[in-house]
């Protein structure tokens, strides 16, 4: 890779890649740390890194790194079901529709939230997810089915009406 | 199948095994990951806890009284469906059951609706991220080009400095002031290492020039030995002898004779031999050899006395081999 096709990749996946970090960690600060940390391990592996494969790289690296500063700052959520605080809450919470799913999103547990960034942002196949996450295309299908459960069931939950 | 479970991907599998999907090798893969990495499982005391703490009762969903509680085959097709990755057959059979349960199309318009639309986001570091090649001044490529160009002459000007073909005593390069010289002195005495030479010279018996001697050098006309020298690209040079035809021991020069030469060295070693060591009668004082190169005269080549006097000279234009007796 060189200088001109790093630099592409720039102008190209620094947008989208610090988009993604910053949903999952809700800091800028952090999220530009992160995506600074994508780009400086992509320029150090040019040569080895193919072309072709420059975004998978890129949320690849992003993953783990939000993954290590998660487990550094205590921030894994090991459940998978939406906190629900007031059951069968049927009060409807007004406002756009994509604010409510963020809001929703939020509730998800680190693995979903990912998957579905990737999926809805990025528009990754379950395979690409699959090696980005180094999980199965199984394992990938069932999460973004389990997210999709959830945030539908958020928005019955809150009565929404489309 | 084989499972890849690593610290980035292990909660996935963690959240299966507490829900007591995990099963068969999948299982037994994660109990040596965990096995192997009890760290990451210290903040968790009791895994039974975390179950019954974090995995709340599903959330209650309210239908319409005449309608049914969708079951999870169903709703995996929607799912499916919506995500676009449904099979022909599961479509027909979704299609069935959505003529079937009218209702369910609430659901399916849910299941369309929650998915996040992506807003364009501005990286503010773009730039910073960027890398740029280093820029050479075209100033300093002039240098360079200079500092290459002067090394390339030094280089060039040291082959004659370190390269005393013809005379132990001095044989050096300088530059001088372009001048031609119209005279060269010619010395009964010679060389010492042509001393033996000089012996088998008839007219050098006593070491003296004789008179025949310098006559016949004196009568040499100076066209006999003059010659235009000319630089040719690729550092070839060419003698060509103009109007001569003249013979000495090394060999007939005709008019119209084209020597090349590919370095001023080889041109000079050419000259030496051919027109002056060689040539058995005719016997030079010198002390050192001078060549001078200037834009006007390509090569000027002075071969002196101690005293400084010429001896011999060559120039690069036209060459003017001139003799003349010893004072």
């Amino acid at each position: 890779m060189d200088v001109k096709t790093y630099n592409k990749a720039v102008d190209l996946l620094a947008g989208n890649l610090f988009r993604f970090v910053l949903k999952m960690t809700k800091n800028k600060t952090t999220a530009d740390d992160i995506v600074q940390e994508c780009f400086t391990r992509l320029w150090e592996k040019k040569h080895q890194v193919n072309p072709q494969k420059v975004k998978s790289y890129l949320f690849t690296t992003a993953h783990h790194l939000v993954i290590d500063y998660f487990r550094k700052n205590k921030r894994i959520e090991y459940s998978d079901t939406l906190p629900v605080t007031q059951q069968g809450s049927i009060e409807p919470i007004g406002g756009d529709l994509q604010d409510i799913l963020h809001e929703a999103l939020e509730r998800l547990p680190v693995i979903q939230k990912t998957v579905v960034l990737l999926r809805d942002y990025e528009g990754y196949s379950y395979r690409e997810i699959a090696e980005i996450t180094r999980l199965s295309e199984t394992q990938v299908k069932v999460y973004i089915f389990r997210a999709r459960k959830q945030l539908k069931n958020y928005l019955v939950s809150i009565d929404y009406v489309l | 199948m084989k499972f890849d479970i690593t610290p980035y991907n292990y909660e996935a599998y963690y959240l299966d095994f507490l829900e007591g999907n995990l099963q068969g090798e999948a299982l037994r893969a994660f109990l040596a990951f965990k096995h192997t990495h009890p760290e990451l499982f210290d903040d968790v005391d009791d895994e039974a806890d975390i179950v019954n703490n974090t995995v709340s009762p599903e959330p209650q969903v309210s239908y319409p009284t005449n309608q049914l509680k969708i079951n999870e085959k169903i709703e995996d097709w929607l799912i499916a469906y919506s995500e676009g990755v449904i099979s022909e057959k599961e479509q027909q059979q979704l299609g069935q059951e959505l003529k079937r349960h009218p209702f369910l199309q609430r659901d399916l318009q849910l299941y369309q609706a929650v998915k996040l639309q992506a807003v364009p986001v501005l990286y503010p570091n773009t730039e910073k991220l960027k890398k740029h090649p280093v820029l050479v001044p075209v100033w300093l490529k002039y240098a360079a080009a200079i500092v290459v160009l002067a090394g390339l002459f030094r280089l060039f000007s040291g082959k004659f400095l370190t390269t005393p073909a013809y005379s132990p005593n001095a044989y050096h390069l300088a530059i001088t002031p372009a001048g031609l010289p119209d005279m060269v002195f010619i010395s009964s005495d010679a060389f010492p290492e042509k001393k033996a030479e000089k012996s088998i010279v008839p007219s050098q018996k006593n070491n003296k020039p004789s008179r025949t001697k310098q006559l016949y050098i004196d009568k040499l006309p100076l066209r006999r030995h003059s010659g235009v020298m000319a630089s040719l690209p690729e550092t070839v040079m060419q003698y060509r002898v103009q109007n001569a035809n003249y013979k000495n021991t090394v060999g007939q020069y005709r008019a119209g004779t084209v020597e090349h030469f590919t370095s001023l060295p080889q041109f000079f070693t050419f000259m030496f031999h051919k027109q002056v060591l060689k040539q058995p009668q005719k016997q030079f004082n010198w002390h050192s050899l001078t060549a001078a190169v200037n834009r006007f005269t390509p090569v000027e080549v002075y071969l002196k006395n101690s005293d400084s006097s010429t001896v011999f000279a060559l120039t690069g234009k036209r060459f003017l081999f001139s003799f003349k007796k010893n004072k």
